[in-house]
């Protein structure tokens, strides 16, 4: 049995993918999409798997979970557009974040807004969701491979305008000041409806994403919402090599935009 | 005003049986110390899986260990897990009753549902039932006690007649408690006639209209037991020193420390969203929201007793303007303090602070 020190990630910070897209939040202002979807669903991992692709400035969350969320939404710069997103759960300090492994996008539009004001380094896929009469799906196939085919079922609403459904900022690899930094990607919500269901029938390529031992074996929930979202600018970012101890969450300042 | 202490048993990596032996050890030291000082109850946790923050999986065999070490201290569960996954409300009723016996009659039986996905999710509890089978085990247990046969077709639970046994040794049964994170928990306990143990550290403030409503609605309350227990505890952090900012500066780092523990656990709210826990429980309200401004969690304002005896005997009298029965004292955390400052600390606060609240009070106004 080993008996570690101290949890936290011991990844190649190498292996994260990192937008090649400047960040550029000098617009300051709120992206609004009326109406969008947002399909989530949760999955526990080995600790072991989840140790091995963050790095050491996050911990991971105990237990290891990894999410996919697919967000769909029509937007007067992109049009309609379909965003998924594979992150691993972790905490930079005392704050629950997921660390985006993997993104893809069906709209380039769309695909250099999050670039250019998230971090986002999606790939250009096909991506889907949709509701049926009794489940969610949503699909992403990328270069004729389905990377993700994941659904819920056994559907049931949750009352209270969605007011128990939360999720954690996500943080994405990119360059800020001449230095690769994870920037935080976060939102807020006005939830219309809000379904839980069981994630079942998944096709999940792991190897795809370029990381072994990334399954779905383990479902915790999935939600579907619709909901208006607020996606505010970029503020905050958190070191990528500096250990979590002396790492931590900082907020973006003004100089680190202007160079 | 009474005193107790209050056990999460959390232990710093690695996990060696040196490291795991020392924090029970030690924790036990403290409480045959505070039986000697006159502190009136030990409280211990229930929590499972939940790495470095707590390994008190087994309160009852802590709890049995200071009652066998001690003669006047209350032993007292804070709480055992009211979940079918978990435990067996005939497991909980035998227990505490055996402990009854085995610390003659100074049981105090708390009652809980378990806010992380850790423990929830380790047993594969069902998530939006937990608060149905607490309010279903509140009501067997008492009965378990002080029926010489019981038999029970429930929800949650069900048994043929039989005989549960020990009985306890307090006339009718021990206390029962409740412990309250989320808000509007305290109305839970008050409508059973239970005890409110308050286990969200924050403000004296906050807590006031918490405690005031939780003495209104108690007045109506049908109880679960044979006796309404009109008590209300409240979970705090003391460390005790002559020099009250050196104090100050040990209990924000028994804070960050606690907090940092907190903060690798998963809140049944970020990973299984369910209306049974809409509000965060102890550990998630310990951080601020994500994606709030900042990332540290500045302590409360109030009510923590880090300071020197007169700085203490100022914090504990608000608590008593806000009408708490009595406050039970996180004394370490993770063995970040050593040992002998935590004794020392139990010590000074013994002679200095705890004569200002009892029965025999000292008069004279705390010099400040």
């Amino acid at each position: 049995m080993r008996y570690p020190e101290l949890l936290y990630g011991c990844g190649d910070p190498e292996t994260i993918p990192v937008s090649k897209t400047p960040l550029d939040v000098s617009d300051g202002s709120a992206i609004n999409i009326t109406n969008a979807e947002i399909f989530y669903t949760l999955y526990e991992l080995k600790m072991s798997v989840a140790e091995t692709i963050l790095p050491a400035s996050l911990h991971p969350s105990i237990p290891a979970l990894f999410s996919v969320t697919f967000v769909s939404g029509e937007h007067e710069i992109t049009g309609a557009f379909n965003l998924a997103y594979i992150g691993i759960a972790c905490r930079t300090g005392i704050k629950p974040r997921h660390l985006i492994i993997k993104s893809f996008c069906d709209n380039d539009a769309a695909l250099k807004l999050f670039a250019a004001r998230y971090g986002f380094n999606a790939s250009l896929a096909r991506v889907s969701c949709r509701e049926t009469y009794d489940r969610v799906n949503g699909t992403i196939r990328h270069e004729d491979q389905i990377i993700a085919d994941i659904s819920i079922g056994n559907c049931s609403p949750l009352i209270g305008s969605g007011g128990v459904v939360k999720y954690s900022p996500a943080l994405n690899a990119c360059v800020l000041d001449e230095q690769i930094k994870l920037v935080q990607f976060e939102a807020n919500y006005t939830f219309k409806t809000v379904i839980r269901g069981e994630p079942s029938d998944q096709i999940f390529d792991s190897n795809a994403l370029g990381h072994e031992g990334l399954n779905t074996h383990y479902p915790v929930a999935g939600t579907h919402a619709v909901a208006d979202v607020n996606l505010l600018p970029a503020r905050f970012q958190v070191d990528l090599i500096n250990p979590a101890e002396t790492g931590g969450a900082t907020k973006i300042t003004t100089e680190q935009l202007k160079k | 005003m009474k005193f107790g202490l209050f056990y999460e048993l959390s232990t710093p990596r690695p996990f060696t049986t040196e490291n795991q032996r020392m924090v029970i050890e030690n924790a036990i030291e403290q409480t045959v110390l505070a039986d000697q000082l006159g502190f009136s109850s030990v409280w211990c946790v229930e929590h499972h899986f939940l790495e470095e923050y707590s390994h008190s999986s087994c309160p009852d065999m802590f709890l049995t260990a200071v009652a066998r070490e001690t003669t006047d201290i209350r032993v007292c569960f804070g709480i055992g897990t009211c979940v079918p996954a978990m435990h067996s409300p005939i497991r909980w009723a035998e227990k505490a009753a055996y402990l009854d016996m085995l610390s003659n009659g100074r049981v105090e039986f708390g009652t809980g549902r378990s806010s992380t996905w850790n423990e929830l999710g380790g047993f594969e509890a069902n998530v939006d039932d937990t608060k149905k089978s607490w309010d279903e085990y509140c009501r067997v247990i008492p009965q378990m006690w002080t029926q010489e046969r019981f038999s029970y077709k429930g929800n949650y639970f069900s048994m043929p007649e039989r005989c549960v046994l020990p009985k306890p040794v307090q006339e009718p049964h021990p206390p029962m408690w409740v412990a309250v994170t989320a808000p509007g928990t305290e109305l839970d306990a008050a409508d059973r006639g239970m005890g409110a143990l308050i286990l969200s550290i924050s403000d004296v403030e906050r807590n006031v209209p918490r405690i005031q409503e939780y003495r209104e609605h108690i007045k109506t309350c049908e109880p679960v037991g044979e006796f309404i227990n009109d008590q209300v505890a409240i979970a705090n952090w003391m460390y005790c020193h002559e020099d009250s900012e050196y104090a100050k500066q040990k209990g924000n780092e028994l804070i960050g420390t606690f907090g940092y523990m907190a903060g690798q656990t998963v809140e049944i709210s970020e990973a299984y969203p369910a209306n049974s826990y809409k509000a965060l429980g102890l550990l998630g309200s310990l951080r601020q929201d994500p994606n709030a401004p900042g990332d540290k969690k500045n302590p409360p304002a109030s009510g923590l007793c880090f300071g020197d005896p007169a700085t203490i005997i100022k914090t504990i009298r608000l608590w008593e303007e806000a009408g708490a029965d009595q406050i039970i004292f996180m004394v370490q955390a993770r063995e970040h303090l050593p040992q002998e400052e935590v004794l020392n600390s139990m010590r000074l606060f013994a002679k200095e602070v705890m004569p200002h609240f009892s029965e025999d009070e000292i008069p004279a106004a705390v010099n400040t």
